[in-house]
């Protein structure tokens, strides 16, 4: 079980011959995952890492009709094209890994998307885990010791903390079912609302990690969906970005594409949000591994 | 990207939007030159009044004294000099616009975004604009209508927000179409937000963009020429030297990300974080226990040496220093040898090496080879490092940081 991908899961890597897909193709052929094949305009008829490359998605399908999943590396500004590619072949989950997407881009993708019924995971997503079963994208990187198996689900904005955020849980024996990346992006594919419903699924998951960032409304509408009773196990959160409320307003932070406008896109509006709707908010990182543990404890 | 009005405008028009006459006058001598001083003479006359508006990408400049209006010829080159006599936030005025007054009959609002829910755009229109409009929206809402971005805006839907605003009649026509080319300018040019306010009706009947607030999308400025240059339209007045050229070390290099984010801050402690949720959670932690960070950075997705080297020379540039912290969470595919790499090279870029603490938390991939690498050039330099794995909380480097600085400061002063 636990979400998103399992042992059925085929994966086409769009822009495989790239320097981050390749890398990446390898790190999830070494974790199990079936990697069918690779493509990039231009370069089909070749090889890389012994993975056939196609020109389009259309002819990687033909050659493999089991494929279900495509993960895109190609560069920001044709990741709409690449993403197009993918849904209108058919293929209904598509991981983009890819940063720096412009929102409109991602606007039309999100919206094409939900008219074909496909699963859209990003942009900015760091790919997804399911643990001891298979990975997508370039989450765990070539190590993958973070993670350790359990039932425990991630939902993280930034793709940097899935892994530390998986780390101090396996330091104190708390496994992973899932952990999957959504991206910091103001646009998202999926969020944390779209995690949770599956995670409710889930029988292999007890209780869901958010690692949320200040700008958005996503963990604001995650707060309302526990609090309407969608989601009925115990969730722990941490929300990043206090600190930017100390600087002047209207300045960018990180990669995460929030600009603070209104106010209750702040940390503080966020964490106060979900705590009303009886979710754990931790203040620091390293306090989630204990909130966890007394949560598992109360459900035994 | 925030462009200034004058900017701003230029875009308006080419979407087919009315804009009033205007120069734009970018530093003081131009105007007192006797050719641009008779220039300015004549479009004075022919105008009969001019509103006279320093270029800044921030609102309320009416309320600071930015935007005046004169009818007299005498006066508005006093008004010009005076304009160029200010500061804001510390900068000076550099450049001006001077439009023609227009004879206002009525003035209008609207503004357009992506809302994050429908994740469409979003159209907000009012017929009650101008200066005041926040209070204004505050008791009265403006019309709301979120655009189906795959089937673009057609001109029904512009007649349908207009009406439900309160027109009728012909000046439905009038606005919907004003309407509609706002809309086409966002989405031709990538805009993350557009906003006009006053969209200005004149007694004859015509429609003008008053002002125009624009802000482009980062990711999307190299697919406009325009923009080529995008330090050339920043908002260069709100930008400490620091923050422009970190800046630009992304320009034309999709490559990581690095410096896009640089913000100067009042502190000591120099950051170099890695990863945008790390180095949130890094500045709140540091925050938290009563560190006093010199800047916020980050970089992530892998950027190549060079650009980790000239972020960390940008950063390091700063003469207040007594700490320098290096942290990241556990990387996935950003190389930890390469971007470590990247900032010793910065560091031999630097006039002198550091005296001060420099405190490392790192995981990922090659850290194990980057870690023997810097010890071995802290040995050779006589450097003040310290190096922490992932067997150390985030959280616990940060405190261990400020211990450091607190360190360094008392053998200073003793």
């Amino acid at each position: 079980m636990g979400i998103l991908i399992d042992n059925n899961t085929r994966v086409v890597v769009q822009g495989a011959t790239g320097k981050e897909g390749a890398k990446s193709t390898q790190n999830m052929i070494n974790y199990q995952t079936q990697v069918s094949c690779g493509v990039t305009p231009g370069k089909g008829g070749t090889e890389i890492n012994g993975l056939k490359i196609f020109d389009s998605v259309k002819e990687a399908l033909e050659f493999d009709n089991l494929i279900n999943t495509s993960v895109i590396y190609v560069p920001p500004l044709l990741v709409l094209d690449a993403t197009m590619e993918a849904i209108k072949a058919g293929i209904k989950m598509v991981f983009i890994v890819t940063e720096n997407v412009p929102i409109k881009d991602s606007a039309k993708i999100y919206n094409f998307a939900q008219e074909k019924g496909t699963i859209v995971i990003g942009p900015s997503s760091i790919g997804a885990i399911n643990v001891g079963v298979c990975k997508i994208g370039s989450i765990g990187g070539s190590k993958n010791e973070a993670f350790t198996s359990g039932r425990v689900g991630i939902i993280s904005k930034s793709g940097g903390m899935c892994s530390e955020t998986a780390l101090i849980l396996s330091n104190i024996g708390i496994g992973q079912s899932t952990v999957v990346g959504i991206g910091g992006e103001v646009i998202a594919g999926f969020t944390f609302t779209d995690g949770l419903k599956l995670f409710q699924e889930d029988e292999e998951t007890d209780l869901v990690v958010i690692f949320g960032e200040i700008g958005g409304r996503y963990e604001e509408l995650a707060a309302e969906m526990i609090k309407r009773g969608e989601f009925t196990k115990p969730v722990v959160a941490y929300i990043s970005g206090s600190f930017a409320e100390t600087l002047p307003r209207n300045r960018s932070l990180g990669h995460v594409g929030a600009i603070i406008e209104s106010g209750n896109d702040s940390a503080s509006y966020k964490k106060d949000a979900l705590r009303k709707s009886g979710v754990l908010v931790a203040d620091f990182h390293d306090e989630i591994p204990n909130l966890v543990k007394q949560a598992l404890e109360k459900l035994k | 990207m925030k462009l200034v009005e004058h900017r701003g405008k230029e875009l308006l028009e080419t979407a087919g939007i009315r804009i009033p006459p205007g120069i734009v006058t970018n530093n003081n001598s131009y105007i007192n030159l006797s050719y641009h001083k008779a220039k300015y003479r004549e479009f004075f006359l022919d105008h009969q009044g001019v509103i006279i508006k320093a270029q800044i990408p921030y609102g309320y400049r009416a309320k600071h004294g930015l935007i005046k209006a004169s009818e007299n010829y005498t006066d508005s080159l006093k008004i010009i000099d005076e304009m160029y006599n200010k500061e804001f936030m510390g900068q000076p005025i550099s450049t001006l616009l001077i439009e023609k007054k227009l004879n206002v009959k009525s003035e209008y609002y609207v503004s357009i975004t992506y809302d994050t829910k429908s994740r469409n755009p979003m159209i907000l229109f009012s017929r009650d604009g101008g200066i005041d409009i926040e209070d204004v929206l505050k008791n009265k809402e403006p019309v709301k209508y979120i655009v189906s971005i795959i089937d673009g805006l057609s001109d029904f839907e512009t007649r349908e927000i207009v009406k439900q605003a309160g027109f009728v009649g012909k000046d439905i026509f009038l606005l919907s179409n004003f309407i509609k080319n706002a809309y086409d300018c966002f989405i031709r040019y990538d805009c993350k937000a557009l906003e006009i306010n006053p969209i200005i009706e004149t007694h004859s009947g015509q429609l003008y963009a008053g002002d125009a607030k624009i802000t482009i999308d980062d990711n999307a400025v190299q697919r406009h020429d325009i923009f080529y240059d995008i330090t050339e339209i920043e908002d260069r007045s709100l930008l400490t030297e620091r923050e422009l050229e970190a800046r630009k070390i992304d320009l034309h290099d999709h490559r990581g990300v690095a410096g896009k984010t640089f913000i100067d801050m009042d502190g000591d402690i120099a950051i170099l974080a890695s990863g945008g949720g790390a180095s949130l959670t890094c500045m709140d932690a540091l925050l938290v226990a009563d560190g006093k960070p010199a800047n916020y950075t980050e970089y992530s997705g892998n950027p190549p040496r060079s650009k980790v080297r000239r972020l960390t020379e940008i950063t390091l540039s700063n003469p207040n220093l007594n700490g320098c912290l290096i942290i990241g969470g556990t990387a996935n595919f950003t190389d930890v040898y390469e971007t470590l790499g990247g900032f010793v090279e910065g560091l031999l870029d630097l006039p002198h090496l550091p005296k001060y603490p420099i405190v490392v938390r790192r995981a990922g991939p090659r850290s194990k080879e980057a870690f023997e690498m810097l010890r071995e050039f802290a040995e050779q330099h006589k450097l003040n490092i310290e190096l922490y794995g992932e067997e150390t909380p985030m959280t616990q480097a940060v405190k261990r940081m400020i211990e450091k600085v607190e360190e360094y400061k008392n053998g200073n002063s003793n």
